[in-house]
């Protein structure tokens, strides 16, 4: 009996599949500390003083009821969602009469201060998430912003299809503050910032900030004109925390958001969207209007989807989660929290207050290398300048650019093929398009130093693009690249049309001509068909083991590649990749505590986001000042660092990017 | 039809069931045994249980978990009984189907004999089955259900056969299960020229609670009945099980259960049982024991699938 109850905790552990982390490069990578600028995430000089807004009648939370400072009237959301009969039990209240209820950190002084919304997203409607984002609402007061945390929690549970409504109810808090701020008397009279407002969403509430910021433009509700918008807020950015994307769609269309700028992070761990959604919305945000907007998308290493709520918590599964997730891989929640307070203070410093300072933070995470949380991060960036030469989202030719005048060429590539960003999850995607680059340089043969030239990716531009895009010593080149596991077989040896030449004239001498037969030289013939027999077993064989190998054993070396320019007056200057980002290969996370689960569960193992480059044109002139920027002709990805490999390529343009990304500083 | 009409109605029928007249000594033994290997392990207080093998306790279960059932138990040597549950849905009811037989040596001719005393074996080789079939329906939160039976027995003085019926409801109530049956009403059916099959018609209500957790990986389960025969002889039974959950999917189950087993058909039976679990997705083996007094123990092994 003592061996059988000694078998139960053996048999357990046998379902749970080994902790399997990635090596963490961050020593290396976050070494440095490039930006010489106030720590975003240290609490600033402002005392902070807290208070509540809401209609003064929450049936179950005390703050909401007798603890208000202002009052506010409920609003009728019953165009934008539905409520069950339990839920209206629950709170006292249908959808017609939602309240704006809000906890509020705020800085003492006179203000005016920047105003910054935070919504929670789903979780269990009676474990309320509003007062999850506490550590925020203090570091932003204290740096001197009026941050709320706004309660949708009567939107929670088991509902679906209401995120128009929780955007919708982030405009009415907007409106709520307007209010507060316009009324005489009223404690935030004259205190509130609102020409610079920021809205920050977590999970479905990272998709309903941008729908806060579609509806802000907006005369009409799309799905019901009969509800009429009139809003007009001056939202200067908005930030998704591990954000849901699609579960709206204003008319049936993705949500459109233009001329904002956009920040997403996004935990590699993530037990609840366990897919990088937010770069859907990411690749959706357009820049027309010349304001100098950006976007960028972080991938945090084991970080998960409730870590960023201390409501919430480590569990994305509810409350018996460690049964089904894994929770051990994850990161503390105090270093979780520290890249949330990190990126989303420095995001408001520059959205709201023009601290260009922090710029270079979302163009690569490396400059802040010893602020970060000591993990591995992708980042992707764009800033509103951009022009794309290629994001292979407009035809089905591989030769053409985005624009007229680009053309697109590969050189001994294996692969080369344009399809649609994937997604973890199965059969997810991104919603846009990149180039699928494989190369293997090694030729065929038994001598397996043998290489061929460096296979390459070209993108030439013509003349009147460089002019009317005033390419030039400002400008920069932007790509996003992801590399992939997938290995090409080694490259065919080409045809060596002077030997088949003489083979066959020796081929046409022997049948042309009868000889007689040497009995020596037969013997030697036979000789060498059997070396040659041998030889053609020994290459089978070698080919055998190396494709066992390659099976059995996944590339992990690092991979590299050369970027280069050349000018109209044909010089070239190489790059290597690696000076600019790390250009890392995929990192396998498994979620799910049972093994196979994440296998089964998911398209795959590894989410491939791309991480951003920009290479200023000056760097390649810097390196051989015959260069040219102004001339600039092409540009070619020269895969000669590593034999073998693929990458993904996508968003590859040209930008006249503020010098303030890469110094902190205009300069 | 309210939830107190119906456990009134339920109640008037067993007050109103007639008695027989000639009959065995001793219920048939194949209706006082367990139906399920789980229910073994909680005591057989499993009126509010679930699964296909709920069938043989209240019929107004037999929807609430969707799977087949098979076991098996071993009395020493001299009995085995072999059972078989599946359920399903159709038309809007919940069907359960379930059979159950015994090979036993019987203490008296007629095929009567105690539940302690199938480990010893009797004089008198016997065999007895049992088919079910049962409806439930659920309705305004109430579950409602019958199960025809038919149970034949094999003796030595011939073959003998009779019909029953099961009347159950369930409802649930927070975050337990509570049910109440009217189970075997004697003498229904019987014709008066032949001695009948006694059956042991008992009313039993009960409540079950499973899947109450005890911190991350542990969860517990809870279940206790009360039943009373004609004679108003009352069997309290209860059951306790505590599940190890070390990862989704998979579950280590320890389960303990009591009975009083006051009445003389229960002889020899240990009020104690015990039973344990493993369950691994779609799969779960049980197993249950309980001590017979004097003459060993027994076995019950069962598998299920969903």
């Amino acid at each position: 009996m003592r061996r059988l109850l000694l078998l139960v905790p053996l048999l357990g552990t046998a379902c749970v599949q080994p902790l399997r982390l990635a090596r963490n490069d961050a020593p290396t990578v976050l070494a440095h500390q490039e930006l010489q600028a106030p720590n975003p995430s240290v609490r600033g000089t402002f005392p902070v003083h807290t208070m509540f807004y809401g209609s003064g009648t929450d049936k179950h939370r005390a703050e909401y009821r007798d603890s208000v400072t202002f009052r506010t009237t409920p609003v009728d959301g019953t165009k934008l969602a539905t409520a069950t009969p339990d839920r209206k039990k629950y709170w006292g209240f249908g959808f017609d009469s939602m309240p704006v209820n809000g906890r509020v950190w705020y800085p003492e002084g006179a203000g005016p201060f920047p105003l910054v919304l935070i919504v929670h997203g789903n979780h269990s409607m009676e474990d309320y998430s509003d007062p999850g984002y506490g550590y925020l609402g203090e570091l932003f007061a204290s740096r001197g912003y009026i941050f709320a945390s706004v309660d949708e929690n009567f939107l929670n549970g088991g509902i679906s299809g209401e995120n128009d409504a929780r955007g919708w109810m982030l405009l009415q808090h907007l409106t709520a503050w307007k209010t507060f701020n316009d009324s005489v008397g009223s404690p935030f009279h004259q205190r509130v910032d609102m020409d610079n407002i920021a809205l920050i969403g977590h999970s479905r509430g990272g998709e309903a900030v941008a729908v806060a910021a579609a509806f802000n433009h907006l005369t009409h509700y799309p799905d019901n004109a009969l509800l009429r918008f009139d809003f007009g807020f001056q939202i200067k950015s908005i930030a998704a925390i591990a954000p849901v994307d699609g579960q709206y769609q204003p008319s049936s269309k993705p949500t459109p958001v233009d001329n904002i700028s956009y920040l997403v992070i996004h935990g590699s761990h993530d037990g609840d969207v366990s897919s990088f959604m937010g770069l859907r919305q990411y690749a959706r945000i357009r820049f027309t209007d010349g304001t100098p907007n950006f976007k960028a998308a972080v991938w945090m290493y084991r970080a998960n989807h409730g870590q960023w709520n201390t409501s919430w918590g480590s569990s994305d599964a509810g409350p018996r989660g460690g049964r089904v997730l894994d929770l051990r891989g994850l990161l503390p929640e105090p270093e979780q929290r520290k890249m949330a307070e990190l990126y989303l203070s420095a995001f408001a410093d520059a959205t709201l207050r023009g601290k260009s300072e922090y710029l270079p933070i979302f163009r690569d995470h490396r400059v802040m290398g010893t602020w970060l949380p000591k993990t591995m991060y992708a980042t992707r960036f764009q800033d509103a300048d951009f022009q794309a030469l290629a994001n292979f989202d407009e035809d089905v030719d591989v030769t053409t650019g985005s624009v007229s005048g680009v053309t697109l060429s590969a050189d001994s590539l294996a692969t080369w093929k344009e399809s649609v960003m994937p997604l973890r999850s199965r059969g997810g995607q991104v919603g846009r398009y990149a180039v699928w680059l494989g190369w293997n340089n090694r030729l065929a043969g038994k001598d397996t130093t043998k290489m061929g030239p460096p296979a390459a990716y070209t993108v030439t531009l013509s003349d009147s693009i460089r002019r009317a895009w005033s390419v030039g010593t400002a400008t920069a080149l932007e790509f996003s690249l992801a590399v992939t596991d997938e290995k090409p077989a080694v490259r065919a040896v080409p045809k060596d049309s002077t030997k088949a030449k003489s083979d066959s004239t020796r081929k046409a001498d022997s049948t042309g001509t009868k000889t007689a037969v040497d009995p020596k030289a037969a013997a030697t013939a036979k000789a060498l068909a059997k070396v040659k027999a041998d030889s053609v077993k020994n290459e089978a064989a070698a080919k055998a083991k190396e494709a066992k190998a390659k099976k059995s054993v996944k590339d992990s070396l690092p991979i590299d590649l050369s970027i280069e320019a050349t000018d109209a007056n044909g010089v070239q200057v190489a790059v290597l990749l690696s000076s600019y980002g790390v250009p890392r290969r995929p990192l396998e996370v498994t979620v799910y505590r049972r093994a196979g689960t994440d296998k089964s569960s998911f398209g795959s193992l590894a989410e491939l986001v791309p991480q951003s480059y920009v290479i200023r044109l000056t760097d390649f002139r810097d390196k051989d000042p015959r260069f040219d920027p102004t001339q600039l002709r092409s540009l070619r990805w020269r895969f000669d660092r590593t034999i073998a490999g693929t990458v993904i390529l996508t968003d590859i343009g040209l930008s006249n990017i503020a010098p303030t990304y890469f110094t902190g500083r205009p300069e | 039809m309210t939830r107190h009409h119906l456990i009134a109605a339920t109640l008037v029928a067993i007050g109103f069931a007639p008695s027989a007249a000639a009959q065995q000594t001793r219920p048939a033994p194949l209706l006082l045994l367990p139906g399920s290997t789980r229910a073994m392990g909680l005591g057989n207080a499993y009126v509010a249980g679930t699964g296909a093998d709920v069938i043989f306790y209240n019929p107004a279960q037999v929807g609430e978990s969707r799977n087949t059932v098979l076991s098996t138990q071993r009395f020493g040597s001299r009995a085995s009984l072999a059972s078989l549950a599946t359920n399903t849905a159709a038309l809007g009811l919940s069907i359960g189907l379930g059979v159950q037989y015994i090979e036993y040596g019987a203490e008296q001719e007629d095929g009567s004999t105690t539940i302690g005393a199938l480990a010893r074996g009797g004089d008198f080789a016997a065999s007895s089955v049992l088919g079910l079939l049962s409806l439930s329906k659920e309705q305004n939160g109430i579950r409602i259900g019958v199960t025809a039976k038919y149970l034949a027995q094999q003796v030595a003085i011939g073959r003998q056969s009779t019909p029953s019926f099961d009347l159950g409801v369930a409802t649930d109530v927070s975050f337990l299960t509570v049910g109440l049956v009217l189970s075997d009403p004697d003498g229904v059916f019987e014709n008066g020229s032949t001695p009948a099959l006694r059956l042991p018609t008992r009313a039993t209500v009960g409540a079950m609670a499973s899947g109450l957790p005890i911190g991350a990986w542990f969860d517990a389960g809870v279940a206790a009945s009360l039943s009373t025969d004609k004679r108003g002889r009352v069997l309290p039974a209860g059951g306790l099980e505590v599940s190890y959950l070390p990862v989704s999917g998979w579950s280590f189950t320890g389960r303990v259960g009591a009975q009083a087993a006051a009445q003389p058909e229960y002889d020899g039976t240990s009020a104690l049982t015990l039973g344990a679990t493993i369950s691994a997705d779609r799969l779960a083996l049980d197993y249950a024991f309980q001590q017979l007094r004097g003459t060993g123990a027994t076995h019950r092994v069962g598998v299920r699938f969903r």
